[in-house]
C-alpha cells in the first residue's frame, strides 16, 4: 500500500538532514502508527508521502504510483489530515466538502450521501452552513477530516490527527480508523499519544533525528524492550538505537 | 522604551520584514542578492515613471511661467498627491487599521485603543511617503531650480512634504471609522465591509471630482481675472485640495505669507489628526475587532451538493474567497468599479460635460471612430484600466498556508492554474467590458467599435494574465501574517503590473502597423484579433509547460 524507499529529505540549502535514508512499508488493512519526538522529521516525511515536499533522494509509492512520477494517480489514493488548522476559512464548510468531492472527483450519486453520513456522524450538519471562519479548531480539525473521507481513500494519512479534538471526537475518529481499515483500507497516522498507538495500531515505526529506529508491532517491540510502549518509546529516542 | 514606542518599533518591523531582512543579510546572501537585483529593476521601473512625469512637470512649470504663475507646478503636485493619498489611502486605512490579523493580538495588550489607532496610523502615514516624496520632489526641485531658491526653501519642502498625506489619511481614517463601526453592528460584515468601502471610494472620488469641476458664477469674468491673478491661478488649481494652496503660499510666497500659511498647514493637519485620535480613542476597538467575530447565523441554511469538474472547482473556490475577503475583494474589484467611473465622468454633467478638452476629444473621436486604428485604441485604453487588478498576480501568494491543499489535490498543476487564471481574468474581464459600455455610452464610441473594442481586450488580457500568473507561480509570497500583504505588499503584484503594460504597449505598436497596412477596419480587427488570439496560445502553452514543475517546486 504504502513503500518508502531510502528517502532523504534536507532543508536550509543542505545543512539540515531532516529525513535520513528511510525505508518502510505499510501493508494493506493496517493501521499504523509514526511516533517520535518533537522535530524528528514525521511531518516531514508525511508531507513527502503526500506530495507537499518534493523527496530529495529516494522513493515513494503509494498504491503502486511513484508520488513522484505519478503524482495524480497517488493522490487519488489517499487522503490527508495535517497537524495544522490550515483551510479555506472564508468558505462555508459544506463548500469546503463540496470542492473536496470535485477535485477527488466523488460522483454525484453517491456525494449528498457520504456528505450527510460524515456531517452526522461528526455532529456538523448544524454547522456545515456557516462559514469555517466561525468554526472553533476543534469543528475545523473535523470537517478536514470528514474532506478526506468522502472520495473513501484507500490510504488515509494523518499527522497529529487527536490533537485539539474533544473525547467525544477522538472516540469518533478512532471508530473511522478501525472502519476504515475493516473495509481493507489502510490508515497511516502520526502522534504523540502513545496509549492510543498502543491500543489501535496494528504495527508502529519510531522515528528519530530523521531516522527511523524501530519498526514492528507492539508485541514486537515490547520483546526486545520488554516493559511498555511509553518506556520502549524512551529509551529508544534518548539513545537513538534501533531496532529492527 | 513607552509602550506606544514599543508598538510602533513592532508594527515597523513586521510590516517591513526588518528582523527577516537582518537573519538574511547575515544568513543567506542568495535571497538578499535577489531582493535587491528585484528592488533595483523596481526602481528602474518606477524610475521611468518618475521620468515620464517629471518631464510633464517640467511642460507644467513652462506653461505656468507664460501666464506668470510658475508656482502652480507646486499647486497642482501637491493637489495630485493628496487626492491619491485620499482615494487611495482608504486602502490602507482598512486593510492596515481594520482589517490586520493583528487586531486580536492587540486587543489583548494593555494598551489604549487610541495608541493602537495612532501606531497603525503611523505606519500607514511612512507607507505614504514614498509616493508624495515621488510626486513633490521633482517640481520643487524643478520651481527651486527655475527660481534661484535657497536652503531654506528645500527645508521648507521637507516639512511640507511630510505634512502632505496627513489631512487626507486623517479624513479616510474618519469615514472608515464611521464605515467599521457600522459594520461592527451589522450582521453580514464582510459583506457590508466590502460594499460599504467600494460606495466610500467612489464617493470620495466623486466629491473629489466635484470640487474640481465647480466654476464661480460668472464663468468668463472668472477666466478672465485667472490670467491676470497668478495667486488665483494657484486657488483656483487647488481648490480640490486647499493645503495645496497653503503648500505653495509657503513655498512661494514672502515671509509673512509663508508663516501664516505654514500655521494653517500645522493647525489643520495635526488637528485633523487629534480629531480623528480622539474619536477612534471611543470607537476604535470595535470596528477593529468586528472582522474577528463570527458571522451570525441566519437560520437553517440548505446545503447544496451540486458537483462540478476540477477546474471549475478551482475557480469557482477562488473567486468565493477573493469576494469573501475584504481585502482581497477591495483590491480586486475596485478597478471594476473605478475604470468605468472615469468613462463616466463626461456623463456627469455641468462644468465636466463642456469642458473644451472633452469637446476636443468628442470632435476627435466622431472623426477618428471609422479609422481602423479607432477599436483598437478603444481596446487599449480599457485594457490598460484594468492592469491594476491584483488578483491574478497574487493567486499563489494569497493561498498563504493553505498552499498545502493545493500541493495535495489529486489535480494537474496546469488545470490548478486555469482555474485561477479564469478567475483573475474574469474579474479584469468585466472591468474592461463595463468600461467599454460607459465609454460608449458617455464618450459616444459607435457600438461595432465598442463591440470590437471589447473583443479585443478580451483576447489581450489572456496573455497580460497569463504573465501575472506565471510571476507569482515562479516566486509566490507565501510567508505573511496579514492577507493585505499578499497582495499589498507583493512584488509580483508590481513586476506583473509592469510586465502587463510592456505588453499593452508591444501590442499597441503591433496594432498601429496593422491599422496603418490594412485600411478596412474589419479586416485589421480581424488580423489584431488573430494575433492576440496566437498571443493567448502560445501564453497558455507556456504556462502549462512550466506549472508542475513550479508547483512541485513551491515548498509548503
Amino acid at each position: 500500500m504504502l513503500s518508502i524507499q531510502n528517502v532523504s529529505k534536507t532543508y536550509s540549502k543542505g545543512n539540515v538532514k531532516a529525513v535520513d535514508n528511510i525505508s518502510l512499508s505499510v501493508k494493506k488493512g493496517e493501521i499504523f502508527g509514526f511516533l517520535g519526538p518533537n522535530g524528528a522529521g514525521k511531518t516531514t516525511t508525511i508531507k513527502m508521502i503526500t506530495g507537499i515536499l518534493p523527496i530529495d533522494e529516494g522513493k515513494i509509492t503509494v498504491c503502486g504510483y511513484d508520488i513522484e512520477k505519478e503524482p495524480i494517480k497517488a493522490k487519488m489514493s489517499m487522503g490527508f489530515v495535517p497537524d495544522t488548522h490550515d483551510i479555506y476559512e472564508r468558505l462555508k464548510g459544506i463548500e469546503y466538502l463540496n470542492f473536496i468531492a470535485d477535485v477527488y472527483e466523488v460522483p454525484s450519486e453517491v456525494r449528498k450521501e457520504r456528505i450527510d453520513k460524515y456531517l452526522e456522524i461528526f455532529d456538523m450538519k448544524k454547522v456545515a452552513g456557516q462559514p469555517i471562519k466561525s468554526y472553533s479548531h476543534g469543528m475545523k480539525q473535523k470537517i478536514m477530516i470528514m474532506g478526506t473521507l468522502l472520495h473513501q481513500p484507500p490510504l488515509w494519512i494523518m499527522d497529529e490527527p487527536l490533537t485539539g479534538l474533544d473525547p467525544k471526537s477522538a472516540h469518533l475518529l478512532k471508530e473511522e480508523m478501525n472502519n476504515h481499515c475493516a473495509n481493507g483500507n489502510t490508515v497511516f497516522f502520526s502522534t504523540h499519544v502513545l496509549e492510543v498507538a498502543e491500543k489501535i495500531c496494528h504495527r508502529v515505526g519510531i522515528i528519530n533525528k530523521g531516522k527511523i529506529i524501530a519498526v514492528g508491532t507492539i508485541d514486537e517491540l515490547r520483546q526486545s524492550q520488554d516493559s511498555s510502549l511509553e518506556s520502549i518509546f524512551l529509551s529508544l529516542t534518548e539513545e537513538g538505537s534501533g531496532v529492527q | 522604551m513607552s509602550k506606544f514606542f514599543s508598538l510602533l518599533k513592532l508594527q515597523i518591523n513586521t510590516r517591513y520584514g526588518l528582523s527577516n531582512l537582518l537573519y538574511s543579510i547575515k544568513n543567506d546572501k542568495k535571497a538578499l542578492w535577489k531582493s535587491i537585483g528585484m528592488g533595483l529593476v523596481i526602481l528602474i521601473a518606477i524610475g521611468e515613471m518618475i521620468g515620464l512625469y517629471t518631464y510633464m512637470m517640467i511642460q507644467l512649470y513652462k506653461g505656468g511661467l507664460s501666464i506668470n504663475a510658475p508656482q502652480m507646478v507646486l499647486t497642482m503636485a501637491a493637489v495630485v498627491s493628496g487626492v491619491i493619498t485620499l482615494v487611495f489611502g482608504i486602502f490602507y486605512i482598512l486593510s492596515t487599521i481594520f482589517l490586520a490579523k493583528d487586531a486580536e493580538f492587540l486587543a489583548s495588550l494593555p494598551l489604549s485603543q487610541g495608541s493602537i489607532f495612532a501606531s497603525k496610523f503611523i505606519l500607514v502615514l511612512l507607507g505614504e511617503y514614498p509616493f508624495a516624496f515621488s510626486l513633490m520632489l521633482p517640481p520643487v526641485i524643478i520651481y527651486g531650480i527655475g527660481q534661484n531658491m535657497g536652503i531654506v526653501y528645500y527645508l521648507l519642502a521637507l516639512i511640507c512634504i511630510l505634512f502632505i498625506p496627513l489631512v487626507p489619511l486623517a479624513v479616510s481614517s474618519f469615514f472608515s471609522l464611521l464605515l467599521m463601526n457600522i459594520v461592527s453592528r451589522s450582521r453580514r460584515r464582510d459583506l457590508i465591509t466590502v460594499v460599504g468601502s467600494i460606495i466610500l471610494i467612489i464617493g470620495m472620488f466623486l466629491g473629489q471630482n466635484y470640487l474640481i469641476s465647480r466654476m464661480p458664477d460668472n464663468e468668463q469674468e472668472f477666466l478672465a481675472e485667472l490670467v491676470k491673478n497668478s495667486n488665483l491661478v494657484v486657488e483656483y488649481t487647488g481648490r480640490a485640495f486647499p493645503p495645496a494652496i497653503w503648500i505653495t503660499k509657503i513655498l512661494s510666497g514672502t515671509s509673512n505669507e509663508a508663516a501664516v500659511n505654514m500655521a494653517y498647514l500645522f493647525i489643520i493637519s495635526l488637528g485633523a489628526f487629534s480629531l480623528v485620535y480622539l474619536i477612534a480613542s471611543f470607537i476604535y476597538q470595535r470596528g477593529a475587532t468586528a472582522q474577528l467575530e463570527a458571522e451570525a447565523s441566519t437560520g437553517k441554511t440548505r446545503l447544496s451538493y451540486r458537483s462540478t469538474s476540477q477546474m471549475l472547482a478551482i475557480f469557482r473556490n477562488e473567486l468565493l474567497i477573493i469576494l469573501r475577503t475584504p481585502v482581497y475583494a477591495l483590491n480586486s474589484l475596485v478597478m471594476i468599479f473605478v475604470a468605468p467611473l472615469l468613462m463616466m465622468m463626461p456623463m456627469f454633467g455641468g462644468n465636466f460635460a463642456n469642458d473644451p478638452d472633452l469637446q476636443f476629444l468628442f470632435g476627435m473621436i466622431e472623426k477618428g471612430a471609422s479609422t481602423p486604428l479607432f477599436p483598437l485604441i478603444v481596446a487599449g485604453v480599457i485594457t490598460l484600466f484594468v492592469l491594476i487588478n491584483p488578483a491574478v498576480s497574487s493567486t499563489f501568494s494569497r493561498e498563504g498556508k493553505n498552499i498545502w491543499i493545493l500541493k495535495n489535490i489529486p489535480v494537474k498543476p496546469e488545470t490548478q492554474v486555469y482555474g485561477k487564471l479564469l478567475a483573475g481574468y474574469s474579474i479584469s474581464l468585466i472591468g474592461a467590458v463595463l468600461s467599454a459600455v460607459m465609454a460608449m455610452l458617455s464618450l459616444r464610441i459607435p457600438l461595432a467599435a465598442t463591440v470590437m473594442a471589447i473583443i479585443l481586450s478580451a483576447a489581450a488580457l489572456v496573455p497580460i494574465s497569463a504573465v501575472g500568473i506565471y510571476i507569482d507561480l515562479m516566486r509566490p509570497k507565501l510567508v505573511w501574517n496579514n492577507p493585505q500583504e499578499a497582495i499589498k505588499q507583493n512584488f509580483n503584484v508590481v513586476v506583473a503590473m509592469l510586465l502587463g503594460f510592456v505588453a499593452l504597449t508591444i501590442f499597441g505598436v503591433i496594432g498601429y502597423f496593422v491599422a496603418t497596412f490594412v485600411p478596412y477596419t474589419f479586416t485589421a480587427f480581424i488580423i489584431m484579433l488573430a494575433i492576440l488570439l496566437a498571443f493567448s496560445y502560445i501564453s497558455i502553452k507556456v504556462l502549462k509547460s512550466v506549472a508542475q514543475d513550479a508547483l512541485r517546486r513551491i515548498e509548503a
